[in-house]
C-alpha cells in the first residue's frame, strides 16, 4: 500500500515552496505541480492522500479540477486555498465536494489539522471502496442460478417460496443457499445482508 | 400818520393866510428826534417871523430816517429853506440845484468840525496802521463827524477799515466812548467836541483815551484827528426867489452871537457861507450818497463833451473790435477743431486697455495714456520727460539690473524694427513689479526717419498666475486619475501582497515547526531565511511601486528604462491578469536606450492603458492575451499594448482621448485624455494602432534624445 501524500497545485512557485516545507516538517510525502492539467497527466487514484490547490490558475482551475476528479471512483479530498474571499467561489466549493475553502495567508496550524483530517477521510474512504471490491469479487463467483436464489434470499424470501419461484425442488435450494454461503464466506443470513448493502443491492 | 395830520394843518393854515402874508416852509433836520428840533428851532424860526413881517416861517422838523420826504418836498418846491448838516446841502446842491445862504457856527465859535479818532490809552493802538484787523466803531455810516470823515482820513492813510477791519456803528456817539472804555471795541470815531462835552458833563477821563493822529488847527478848540469841514447850512431851494433869500440871510447875520434864540439850538451865530467844497470831495473820494457812482458820469459826460472825436473813436474801435472778433472767431474754431482733435486722440489713447507711451531718441517719454496709470500708478508728472528705462525697466524680475542698453525698447529705434517681448518686468510707482508682454514699434516721421518709438503693453502677471495654476489643476487631475486608476486594482494589488504574506506566514510557521521537533536541517533552514527574505523584498517592491503612483509631486525628468517601468507596472496587474485568466506576453527589446521622461507619469501611461486592455477583455470566453512590446525606431522608442478584447468602434476611436469619454460603466473618463497630455509633454504621440473585432494596439513613442539636448 503506497504511503499517504500530499498534493500541492499552485501556479505560485513560492506558495509551493512554503507549503511543501510546511507539510514535509511534518513528515507527509509532497508531491507539486504547477498546474492541474499537469496534476491531471499525472494522476493515479491509487495513491491516497489529499489535495491542496488553488482556486484561480491559469488553463484550469481548482474547481475544474475537483470536477474532473469525480470521474474516478475514487481521489483525495481537496482543500481549497485562495487569496480572494470570495463566497460564492467558497460556496460552489463546497458544494462540489471541497473538504474545505482556507483563505491566504492561512492559519497553518489549522491547515495541518485540515490536511491530517482529509488524509483519515481518505484512508476511510479507500477502505470501504476496497470492502465493495472484496464482496464484488466474491458475488463474482457464484454461477447465475446462485445470483438467482442470492437475489430471492436478500429479499427475505424461505426456501419453500424460493423453490416455487424457481421451478425446482426444495432441497435444490437449499444446496445452492449453503453454496452460497460458502462462496460468499457469510456465517448467517444476517452477514449475507451486509454484503447486498454495500453492493448497493438493498436500500437501506 | 400824525406827520400826515400835522401837513395838511399846515396847510390849510397856511392857505388861509395866503391872502395878507406868503408862507415860507423851512425844514430841518432833526437828528435828536422832531419834538427837539421844534423845540430848539423855534426860537430861530421866531426871531425870523419877529423880523420879517411880511411872511411867516414855519418850521418842518424832518428825520434823517425819513430824508426821501425831504427830497419829496424840495422837489414839489414845498419846502423854501432848508437847515441841514454838509452831506444832505451837498446831495439838494447836486440834485436840486439848492445854495447855502448862510453857515452855522457853533458854540464853540468855530464854524468847522472834524472827527477824533481814538483807542484806550492803555492799548497798543498808538497810531493808524496798528487800526488793522481791530475793531472799530463809528456812529452811523451816513454820519459825517461820527464816521465820514474819520473813515476819509483813514483811507488817505492807507487804512481801509471796511476791509481791514471788524466796522460797527452804535448810533449814539455817547456809546461809542463808552464801548472803546470798556475794552469791548478798539478804536472809535466822534465828532469833535463830543469828548470835551463828554468830559464836561459826564466826568469822562480824557486821559484814559489816546486821540490818533492828533491834529492842531489854530483856533479850532477840540481834539482833532482830521481835516476840518464846514459846519450845517443854511440853505436855500432852487425855486425861492433870492430876495426872500437874501431878507433871511441878511436878518440871520445881524442875530446878536450867543443870543438866546442861538442858544436855544447851542450854536453861536450865522456866518456867510464857507467853501463846502471839502464835502463834496470827501463824498467823492468815500462814494457817498449822489457821489455814488462818482467816475461814471463823467466818462458820459467827456463823451458828450467830445462827440465828434469819440464818434470817430468809436467807428476805429468797432472795426478794430470785428476784426478782433473775426479772427478771434477763426482762432477758436481752429482751437475747437484742434481740441476734438487732441480729445479724440486721448480718447482712444485712454480708452485702450493697454497701456501706451512714447519714447524720444534720448530714451524719454512723450506721452502716456491713461491705461499705463492704472497699471503702474505712474502718472504724467512722473513720466513726461524722463528715461523710460529708468522708471519702468531698470531692474530685471530676479532682481539684476538691467542695463539700459539692452532694453527692447531702445534697440527699436535703434535698428527700426518693431519687436514684440513676450515676457518682461515693469515695475510700479508703488515699487511693485508685474509681468508685461510688449510691443515697441519705431516712431518715424514724415521722412522715414525714426524720431523714437511706440511701446504698448500688458499686464501679464493674472495671465502668468492663470498658468501656473492651470498646470497645479492638470497635476491634480492627473494624480486624481491615476488614484483612480489604483482605487480599480487595489484588489489586484491586495492579492499582490498576499502571495508573499502567505509564504512569510507559512515558511516562519515550518521553520518554528523545525525548531520544536528538533530537525536542525542547516539546508532546510537557509532555504526557509532566504524566501522569507526574497518575499518581504517582493511584498515591499509592490508597495513602493504602489506608494509611487499614489505620491501627488510630479516626479523629475530623468534618464530611465523603460522595460523596467513595465515590469513594475506589471509588478501591481499580475493579480489582476491571473484573476482574469489573461495570458501575459513581454516581448521587450534588450536594446532599449534610455530616455529622458518622468518615471512616474510614464508608470501611469504604462498602467492606464494596460488597465483598459484588462477591462476591454473583461467577460470575454475568447483566449484572452495581453501584450507589451518595446522597440527603438529611428529616434524613438515605441511601446505597443495589445488585447484581444473585441476592439473598439471607429467612431468611437476619434473621442477616445477626449476628457470624461469611456467605455466603462465606472470610468472616470480622463485616463486617455490624461495619457496622452504626459506623452505629449514629453514630446512623443500616443494613438490607436489598430483596432479590428478581435485585437486592439495602442502605441506611445517617446524621443530618445532628451529635448534639451
Amino acid at each position: 500500500m503506497n504511503k499517504a501524500t500530499v498534493f500541492i497545485i499552485d501556479d505560485d512557485q513560492q506558495v509551493r515552496a512554503a507549503l511543501s516545507l510546511l507539510m514535509e516538517s511534518v513528515g507527509w510525502k509532497v508531491k507539486l505541480f504547477a498546474t492541474a492539467v499537469s496534476f491531471l497527466e499525472q494522476f493515479d487514484s491509487d495513491i491516497p492522500g489529499c489535495i491542496i490547490t488553488d482556486i484561480r490558475m491559469p488553463m484550469m482551475s481548482g474547481l475544474d479540477l475537483q470536477i474532473k476528479l469525480k470521474e474516478y471512483r475514487i481521489s483525495p479530498p481537496v482543500l481549497m486555498i485562495t487569496g480572494h474571499g470570495d463566497i460564492t467561489m467558497a460556496v460552489r466549493a463546497i458544494k462540489e465536494g471541497a473538504l474545505d475553502f482556507i483563505e491566504k495567508p492561512f492559519n497553518n496550524q489549522y491547515l495541518l489539522d485540515r490536511v491530517h483530517q482529509a488524509i483519515e477521510v481518505d484512508s476511510d474512504n479507500r477502505k470501504a471502496v476496497l470492502r465493495v471490491l472484496k464482496v464484488n469479487e466474491k458475488y463474482n463467483q457464484l454461477t447465475d442460478k446462485e445470483k438467482q436464489v442470492f437475489g430471492w434470499i436478500i429479499k427475505g424470501a424461505l426456501s419453500k417460496q424460493i423453490a416455487e419461484e424457481v421451478f425446482v425442488t426444495q432441497s435444490a435450494v437449499e444446496a445452492r443457499r449453503s453454496k452460497i454461503m460458502e462462496k460468499m464466506n457469510a456465517d448467517n443470513i444476517s452477514d449475507l445482508m451486509k454484503m447486498a448493502m454495500v453492493m448497493g443491492m438493498v436500500n437501506t | 400818520m400824525c406827520r400826515f395830520k400835522f401837513l395838511l394843518a399846515a396847510l390849510f393854515f397856511g392857505l388861509s393866510l395866503s391872502a395878507v402874508a406868503k408862507n415860507i416852509s423851512i425844514a430841518v433836520l432833526a437828528f435828536s428826534g422832531e419834538e427837539y428840533a421844534r423845540t430848539s428851532w423855534q426860537p430861530t424860526v421866531d426871531y425870523l417871523n419877529a423880523h420879517i413881517l411880511k411872511h411867516r416861517f414855519r418850521l418842518i422838523p424832518i428825520e434823517p430816517s425819513n430824508i426821501e420826504y425831504l427830497d419829496q418836498l424840495v422837489q414839489q418846491q414845498k419846502v423854501d429853506f432848508i437847515i441841514t448838516q454838509p452831506v444832505t446841502f451837498v446831495e439838494l446842491q447836486v440834485k436840486y440845484g439848492a445854495t447855502s445862504i448862510l453857515t452855522l457856527v457853533d458854540a464853540s465859535k468855530s464854524s468847522e468840525f472834524g472827527s477824533v479818532i481814538f483807542s484806550r490809552s492803555d492799548s497798543d493802538i498808538v497810531n493808524f496802521p496798528h487800526i488793522r484787523g481791530k475793531s472799530i466803531a463809528g456812529a452811523n455810516p451816513k454820519g459825517l463827524g461820527g464816521w465820514l470823515i474819520g473813515y476819509n482820513e483813514l483811507k488817505q492813510h492807507n487804512v481801509d477799515v471796511i476791509n481791514q477791519s471788524k466796522v460797527s456803528f452804535l448810533g449814539v456817539q455817547e456809546n461809542i466812548v463808552r464801548r472803546v472804555l470798556d475794552g469791548s471795541v478798539d478804536v472809535g470815531i466822534v465828532r469833535t467836541g463830543v469828548l470835551e462835552r463828554l468830559a464836561n458833563s459826564k466826568n469822562l477821563d480824557l486821559a484814559k483815551l489816546r486821540v490818533l493822529n492828533q491834529k492842531k488847527v489854530k483856533d479850532f478848540p477840540y481834539l482833532l484827528s482830521t481835516s476840518l469841514y464846514p459846519e450845517w447850512a443854511f440853505v436855500k431851494a432852487s425855486h425861492t426867489s433870492k430876495l426872500i433869500a437874501k431878507q433871511v440871510a441878511s436878518t440871520l447875520l445881524l442875530m446878536t452871537p450867543g443870543s438866546k434864540e442861538a442858544t436855544a439850538r447851542g450854536y453861536w451865530e450865522w456866518v456867510t457861507p464857507i467853501n463846502y467844497q471839502p464835502i463834496h470831495d470827501l463824498m467823492k473820494s468815500l462814494r457817498v450818497g449822489v457821489y455814488q457812482d462818482f467816475g461814471k458820469v463823467s466818462f458820459v459826460q467827456y463823451i458828450k463833451d467830445n462827440l465828434v472825436l469819440s464818434s470817430m473813436f468809436f467807428i476805429v474801435l468797432i472795426v478794430l473790435v470785428m476784426t478782433g472778433l473775426w479772427v478771434l472767431r477763426l482762432n477758436n474754431r481752429l482751437k475747437i477743431i484742434n481740441y476734438f482733435i487732441e480729445q479724440q486722440n486721448n480718447m482712444i489713447l485712454d480708452s485702450v486697455s493697454e497701456g501706451i507711451y512714447g519714447v524720444d531718441l534720448a530714451g524719454k517719454c512723450t506721452f502716456i495714456n491713461q491705461a499705463l496709470t492704472d497699471i503702474l500708478g505712474w502718472d504724467k508728472q512722473d513720466m513726461l520727460g524722463k528715461l523710460q528705462h529708468e522708471i519702468l525697466h531698470h531692474t530685471h524680475a530676479d532682481g539684476t539690473p538691467h542695463p539700459s542698453n539692452e532694453c527692447p525698447v531702445y534697440e527699436t529705434f535703434m535698428d527700426g524694427e518693431a519687436r514684440f517681448i513676450d515676457k518682461d518686468t515693469f515695475w510700479k510707482k508703488n515699487g511693485q513689479s508685474i509681468s508685461v508682454e510688449y510691443s515697441a514699434t519705431p516712431i518715424k516721421d514724415k521722412l522715414g526717419n525714426i524720431v523714437g518709438s511706440v511701446v504698448v503693453f500688458k499686464d501679464i502677471t493674472q495671465q502668468i498666475e492663470h498658468q501656473k495654476l492651470q498646470k497645479k489643476y492638470e497635476q491634480d487631475l492627473e494624480h486624481v486619475s491615476r488614484l483612480n486608476t489604483m482605487g480599480e486594482i487595489v484588489t489586484g494589488i491586495a492579492h499582490e501582497l498576499n502571495q508573499p504574506l502567505t509564504v512569510i506566514s507559512t515558511m516562519a510557521f515550518t521553520g518554528a515547526g523545525l525548531i520544536k521537533s528538533k530537525q536542525y536541517d542547516a539546508d532546510k533552514f537557509l532555504d526557509i531565511f532566504s524566501m522569507l527574505s526574497k518575499q518581504a523584498e517582493h511584498a515591499a517592491n509592490v508597495i513602493k511601486h504602489m506608494r509611487k503612483m499614489s505620491n501627488k509631486d510630479q516626479s523629475d525628468y530623468a534618464l530611465i528604462d523603460i522595460n523596467a517601468r513595465i515590469k513594475g507596472v506589471i509588478t501591481l496587474l499580475q493579480a489582476l491578469i491571473k484573476d482574469n485568466n489573461i495570458q501575459l506576453r513581454l516581448d521587450l527589446s534588450q536594446t532599449l536606450p534610455l530616455v529622458f521622461a518622468q518615471a512616474v507619469q510614464i508608470d501611469q501611461v504604462v498602467l492606464n492603458l494596460c488597465k483598459n486592455a484588462i477591462d476591454a477583455m473583461d467577460g470575454s470566453d475568447k483566449h484572452k492575451v495581453l501584450g507589451i512590446k518595446t522597440r527603438c525606431l529611428d529616434k524613438t522608442i515605441e511601446v505597443a499594448i495589445m488585447d484581444t478584447g473585441n476592439g473598439i468602434d471607429a467612431d468611437i476611436v476619434e473621442h477616445l482621448f477626449d476628457p470624461f469619454s469611456t467605455l466603462k460603466k465606472n470610468g472616470m473618463g480622463m485616463g486617455l485624455s490624461i495619457s496622452r497630455s504626459i506623452i505629449e509633454r514629453h514630446y512623443g504621440n500616443l494613438y490607436v494602432a489598430k483596432s479590428t473585432h478581435n485585437m486592439t494596439t495602442f502605441k506611445f513613442t517617446l524621443p530618445i534624445k532628451a529635448p534639451h539636448e
